[in-house]
């Protein structure tokens, strides 16, 4: 090559042992170390090195691509599967089979029975599919609209779909001790034979005072509370005289029954059963 | 034809003809075809045919050819040379 003689040219050689020994040494035709008329050592040509076009060309084109297959280089197709579209009409194809081979014979006249013979000509018809077989015909029919104008559309609101209706008749007769609660018309028309009904409240129903039913009893029961312990500390009283005179005196009546002079008993057992009252009629309200 | 100097082993310069040089690229390597004038008699020509190196940048050793398959493509590319 070029490159390698202007190497040699522009570097420098030095020569080894290896090259004493192991150099080639050949004897060829003068003329291929004679210049020519081109002035061209035939063993200096560098066309060897040089790729002619022409050439390259040549062999391009003798090359056989036969074995390569023609679509190798598609490999990023892909096989696209389709089914059937519901509502599209597929094509219908009708195989034609035949058992027996056709004869087909040219007409001819037959002399003995005076009989034309005739022949027909059987064409084997391919099923054409057309883009109408294929896409089918649907009949779609669209409602027409009327041309008159039944009624024009209502531009205002109707208020009176959001009103409701009033029993605009007084209630005259009512009684003072008795009120009557009667359901509109309206709603009478459902209930048959205009039922009205009728509630009647207890007088102590009018004074719903909680508070001072509470306190009335409560007074009340303060002066039952307030007889029996004064009647208990005249008892107490004349327990303690009597005791005064015995030193020790045990007493029983029918709620103290036992009574000691120094932790008065009866007064704590007083105590407790004012404590444990129970106000009747009030749902075992305790003092 | 051109002329390179080539440095002996005892150190003496050398002046010699540069046929050719070339690459087997099969064989990545690089031949070098030398002329000293010398005849071989009967109309031919004795010609130094080696490989030779760049152990340094530059500098070329020549270190000849031991292999004979080595050898025989040198030989084929001799003669598309010649053809070419």
């Amino acid at each position: 090559m070029t490159s390698e003689v202007d190497n040699i040219l522009k570097g420098r050689v030095e020569a080894t042992v290896e090259f004493v020994n192991s150099k080639k040494v050949i004897g060829i035709s003068s003329a291929h170390l004679t210049p020519k008329e081109d002035g061209v050592v035939p063993l200096s040509k560098q066309g060897a090195f040089i790729v002619n076009k022409e050439e390259q060309t040549a062999q391009i084109e003798t090359l056989d691509f036969s074995d390569t297959p023609k679509e190798s280089g598609n490999t990023d197709s892909e096989e696209v599967k389709v089914d059937a579209i519901p509502g599209l009409k597929t094509p219908e194809f009708t195989d034609v089979v035949v058992d027996a081979p056709l004869e087909v014979t040219s007409p001819k006249e037959l002399s003995d029975f005076n009989v034309t013979a005739s022949s027909e000509v059987v064409e084997k018809q391919e099923p054409q599919t057309t883009i109408e077989d294929t896409i089918g015909t649907i009949d779609i029919q669209m409602p027409q609209m009327p041309d008159t104008i039944i009624a024009e559309e209502p531009k205002e609101v109707n208020e009176q779909l959001f009103e409701i209706p009033r029993n605009d008749n007084p209630i005259n007769d009512i009684p003072n001790d008795s009120k009557e609660v009667s359901t509109p018309d309206t709603l009478n028309e459902s209930l048959s034979n205009n039922v009205v009904n009728t509630v009647e409240e207890s007088p102590i129903a009018e004074s719903l005072d909680v508070d001072a039913l509470v306190e009335q009893k409560r007074k009340e029961l303060m002066d039952e509370i307030d007889k029996k312990i004064k009647a208990y500390l005249s008892e107490i009283k004349e327990i303690y005289n009597h005791g005064k005179l015995n030193n020790s005196t045990k007493v029983e009546s029918n709620d103290v029954k036992e009574v000691q002079t120094q932790e008065n008993p009866v007064m704590n057992d007083a105590l407790a059963q004012i404590n444990n009252m129970v106000i009747p009629g009030d749902n075992g309200l305790k003092l | 034809m051109n002329k390179i100097s080539i440095k002996n082993m005892d150190g003496t310069m050398e002046e010699v003809d540069l046929v050719n040089a070339f690459k087997i690229g099969e064989l990545n390597k690089s031949f070098v075809i030398l002329s000293k004038g010398e005849t071989a008699g009967e109309g031919m020509s004795k010609i130094y045919i080696s490989e030779f190196v760049e152990n340094t940048p530059g500098v070329y050793s020549l270190i000849g050819i031991k292999d004979d398959d080595t050898w025989k493509k040198v030989k084929e590319a001799m003669k598309q040379i010649v053809e070419s």
